[in-house]
């Protein structure tokens, strides 16, 4: 046992909540690691929602799922100013035909102590001209913001591991001992060991918390299946559109993106934990599409995608474990897990029996800010220092080859195409990455000095080429 | 700011072609780049058949690309910005970042050049998980012949457009085996010779009416369920069947990308501007030629194409195109997929008409009439929608609208 | 021995569908719109061709290559292995870099443009 490898606390997981634990009890003076199986943070539900952060009139009054939600909402603002992070209050409107849902909408929102309005059809079509027939009235919600779900995640993590928090990706738990007060990990790369242990595996919750002698929970799967819209000019939604919601959930949603495109889902299906389209999902989305707004052109449609939630009964499960001693369980989190993490990081600190005050002269994370943000002349003062900005890599996204290197060259180092789309949006275009997956790999193999074979799509096994030309293993 | 003449966006055979006329045409032409080299997709199109109808001799894309770019480097009224990429049109104002760093260019006709991008795995809603291993065959053909390297082992190809059928010929050659060519219509739009030379001397089967229902694999495709679909293009599940493989590759269709000028009335059919007879889109200054005014079949087409819009785009800077008489409406009957240019303008002289073919057509004569006489016809022993054809139509005396039917 | 062959014409991108009968012999070659669908007919009866496009490998990579010629159908793969035993330093366009590979009368010459 060095002193390198010792951890005042182990996270397993990282999602969204992982990685907001992970920074909070960093910021608190904790020495922490973060582990997950993965080849990037945030390659989960975290990377698959709808990017909402929440009002909160919607979890029943009372209940974890509100307190955490409000709670969240309420630390975002702040949070993404620190990180950089770009973060738009836009607004959402519940759209409905019943006034009696309506009310009790209403009324749900006022008991959360969130901001809330009653909108007629005529308030709604000034801020959504395109809005279906049926649509009556509305429930508006101010304080809802829009947000990357993970460019959040990756700036949460980032921000840990400049402030001396380890990640480490690729991991895989092979078992778990408590020694003396301690929990020896062992991975398959190396041994840890940790006082104490949060599990924010996500769905892999009960593979860990087997490991970890720790309470197991029936988990539900339930697949969400999105469209996402090239950034079009000719149609317009300016908030959030939600329609009321439904035993199944929310429905599905138009949304804009925080990188203006639009989205268009969530299907509610239940499932393995297989994040794939269906053709019953894109056509259940297309049908009711129509129930929101008229003439979305589906041709404009760039990409199709599904995340799932993991399901634990009604509410969240944030606890101390009570046969595990030393274990935090977090499972179930479900929407609004997004718009929760923060607020479920504080309630971890306070359960791993740690006050919440941060230390002082912390380190910020630099803000990212992609070259086609700039201003027309600190473009041009940014091609004359450097030029890896005048060379374009992503011409969809207008991506240089300098943002490129920014991003592989953040705290967490990653080496994979789609690590690096998320992090400066290389490949999110229109041609998803017709013309530029080839270059992101070069740079790829460039930054990590690796070689062609060795990098990957998104996670081990997803390697992007198999071999040189006339070399394939044909056994 | 740089000033010129004409400023064509894209240095592939289009914006070669259409440079080199320009400037043999009198004009100071500036040719935008974005990659290293000139030449475009023609550099990892490494395969023999181009350039019969140009340089009288089959040539493979990158010695077509090799002609025309030493031509291009020899015209001191040309001058090349390599890595550069337009971000921005407006009013004859282009913004650029590249070798220039970021700068704007004047010009007094920009010629769209840029070619046309490949649907993706979205724009046909390919279903099931997203692994490594589904790739367009543009960057399946980048991976082996400029990077030299082997995207999987085990294919199926879905789509039979060329660049599909070439792609399950080059990765045949270079060590993988493809187990199919799926092609979701009863027809293929690739070039008939290459489902000889590309298929049939590899034994590759090619399923008409079959298209994959299913992606499978967490991180690399492990295989694809499959089957054949009713008229409606539906799927029938009863004929579905699993293919084990680790990459599908998709050739399911060509689009121009008309995204830098959005502004201008774009074809439903073409996904391309909307041009006269001079290749003027709705703004007289913006030119539209190769494969970002429609997909063309053969790149010798494209270059003649370029040609012709070369010295109308020279003509307008230099305020030498003839004044626009009154427009003619060139229409056509249901059996063309598309005509194009979409108008014409009453006066003398033949203009050139090009189109595509809905269904195939076996001994029949092309018809362009006029108020019910006939202009111009042309007989055709075997035509199929995925070869252009032309027409020469002799204008004198037309007017309100020409019309194209099959007879 | 009569035989009756049904073809796609590979000489130009027209494609013509090609009808070839063996009569006691004699070709006989219908369909083609030129005459060299005549002689692609009669070789591809007799003699099948085809040019080999591949890349060889160089020190910097990969560079497109192809046979100044036809060669045998059944030579192909052949073609192909003979041009992954090189290793070059650098490729030239236009460079040959073998000579008459596996006696065919053709050379296989770097058609990359750079």
């Amino acid at each position: 046992m060095s002193k390198n490898n010792v951890f005042d606390v182990l996270i397993v997981g990282g999602g969204v909540v992982g990685a907001c634990v992970l920074n909070k009890l960093t910021r608190i003076g904790k020495k922490c690691l973060l582990i997950d199986k993965a080849s990037d943070v945030a390659t989960g539900a975290s990377k698959a929602n709808s990017g909402l952060v929440h009002a909160g009139y919607d979890p029943k009054p009372n209940t974890l799922k509100a307190k955490l939600n409000i709670r969240g909402n309420k630390l975002y603002p702040k949070l993404c100013k620190r990180l950089g992070v770009k973060l738009d209050k836009c607004g959402a409107l519940v759209l409905g035909d019943d006034e009696t849902q309506l009310d009790n909408l209403y009324q749900r929102g006022l008991e959360n102590k969130v901001y809330v309005e009653k909108w007629d059809r005529k308030q709604i079509l000034e801020k959504v001209p395109d809005l279906a027939d049926h649509i009556t009235c509305a429930l508006y919600a101010r304080d809802a913001y829009i947000v990357s779900p993970y460019f959040f995640t990756i700036s949460v993590a980032d921000e840990a591991v400049l402030n001396g928090a380890k990640v480490s990706l690729e991991e895989d738990l092979v078992s778990v001992e408590k020694k003396d007060d301690i929990f020896e990990v062992v991975t398959k790369k190396a041994i840890y060991y940790a006082k104490q242990i949060v599990n924010s595996a996500g769905a892999g919750y009960n593979e860990v918390a087997k490991l970890l002698k720790a309470e197991e929970y029936p988990l539900e799967f339930r697949r969400g299946e999105y469209f996402v819209f090239d950034k079009i000019k000719d149609f317009n939604v300016p908030c959030t559109l939600f329609t009321m919601p439904t035993k199944l959930g929310k429905g599905v949603l138009i949304t804009p993106t925080i990188d203006g495109n639009f989205l268009l889902g969530p299907t509610s299906t239940e499932s393995d934990t297989q994040t794939k389209v269906t053709s019953e999902g894109l056509d259940e989305i297309r049908n009711k599409a129509q129930l929101i707004v008229k003439n979305i052109n589906f041709r404009n449609a760039i990409r199709q995608f599904s995340g799932v939630r993991v399901i634990s009964g009604d509410d969240f499960v944030v606890e101390k474990s009570k046969v595990a001693d030393g274990v935090i369980n977090i499972a179930g989190i479900c929407s609004p897990g997004l718009t929760s993490a923060p607020a479920i990081a504080e309630m971890v600190t306070k359960l791993l029996g740690f006050s919440l005050k941060e230390k002082e002269n912390l380190k910020l994370l630099k803000k990212r800010v992609l070259f086609k943000e700039l201003s027309k002349a600190k473009q041009i003062q940014l091609c004359k220092e450097n030029k890896n900005y005048c060379s374009i890599v992503c011409k969809c996204e207008e991506i240089t080859k300098g943002d490129v290197i920014e991003a592989l060259n953040r705290p967490i180092k990653v080496a994979s195409v789609d690590a690096v789309k998320r992090r400066c949006n290389a490949g999110m275009g229109r041609c998803q990455g017709g013309f530029c997956f080839t270059k992101v790999v070069a740079q790829i193999i460039k930054e990590r000095k690796i070689a062609y074979e060795q990098v990957k799509k998104e996670n081990r096994g997803s390697e992007v080429c198999l071999s040189d030309i006339r070399e394939v293993n044909n056994d | 700011m740089i000033k010129t003449d004409c400023l064509v966006i894209g240095g592939g055979p289009a914006g070669m072609s259409v440079a080199l006329s320009a400037s043999q045409n009198g004009s100071k032409v500036v040719l935008v780049e974005r990659d290293e080299v000139l030449g475009g997709i023609l550099n990892q199109c490494i395969h023999n058949g181009f350039g019969l109808h140009y340089f009288k001799e089959e040539l493979t894309g990158p010695e077509f690309a090799y002609r025309f770019r030493k031509m291009v480097e020899k015209d001191k009224n040309i001058t090349v910005l390599l890595n550069t990429l337009v971000t921005k049109i407006e009013d004859q104002k282009v913004e650029v970042v590249g070798s220039v760093g970021r700068e704007t260019i004047q010009a007094k006709a920009v010629i769209l050049a840029m070619g046309c991008r490949e649907r993706t795995a979205a724009n046909i809603s390919l279903c099931g998980t997203r692994p490594m291993g589904i790739m367009t065959a543009g960057t399946a053909q980048k991976m082996v012949n400029i990077d030299g390297k082997m995207p999987g082992k085990d294919v199926v190809i879905l789509g039979s457009g060329d660049i599909g059928l070439i792609m399950a010929r080059r990765l045949t050659l270079e060590g993988a085996k493809v187990h199919a060519v799926l092609e979701i219509n009863p027809t293929s739009s690739g070039l008939r010779r290459n489902i000889m030379q590309c298929l049939e001397d590899f034994d590759i089967p090619l399923l008409y009416r079959h298209t994959i229902f299913e992606v499978v694999g967490k991180d690399r495709v492990e295989g694809v369920y499959y089957g054949q679909v009713d008229e409606n293009y539906q799927p029938i599940q009863s004929s579905k069947k699993f293919l084990p493989c680790d990459t599908v590759v998709l050739s399911v269709g060509l689009m121009p990308e008309m995204n830098l000028a959005s502004f201008v009335p774009v074809s439903r059919v073409t996904n391309g501007a909307i041009v006269n007879e001079y290749y003027q889109t709705s703004k007289e200054w913006l030119f539209s030629c190769g494969n970002i005014l429609h997909v063309h079949d053969l790149v010798d087409n494209v270059a003649l194409e370029a040609q012709q819009v070369g010295k109308f785009a020279s003509l307008y800077a230099q305020g030498k195109l003839p004044l626009q008489s009154k427009p003619i409406e060139v229409a056509h009957t249901k059996d063309f997929g598309y005509v194009l240019p979409s108008v014409v303008y009453e006066g003398e002289g033949e203009v050139e008409v090009k189109f595509r073919l809905k269904n195939k057509v076996v001994k029949k004569t092309i018809v362009a009439k006029c108020n019910g006489v006939v202009l111009d016809k042309k007989f055709v022993l075997a035509g199929v929608p995925g070869e252009m054809l032309k027409l020469s139509i002799n204008k004198n005396g037309a007017v309100g609208k020409i019309e194209l039917s099959v007879e | 021995m009569n035989k009756k062959k049904e073809m796609i014409c590979i000489m130009c991108p027209m494609g013509c569908e090609l009808t070839v009968e063996q009569v006691d012999g004699k070709i006989k070659v219908s369909g083609n719109t030129c005459n060299r669908g005549i002689t692609f007919a009669e070789e591809e009866l007799t003699s099948p061709k085809r040019m080999v496009t591949t890349s060889v490998k160089t020190e910097k990579g990969v560079k497109a290559c192809k046979t100044t010629i036809p060669v045998p159908k059944d030579k192909v793969f052949e073609v192909v292995k003979e041009v992954e035993k090189l290793r070059l330093k650098s490729a030239k366009y236009g460079q040959i870099i073998i000579k008459n590979v596996l006696g065919t009368g053709a050379d296989v010459i770097v058609t990359a443009n750079d």
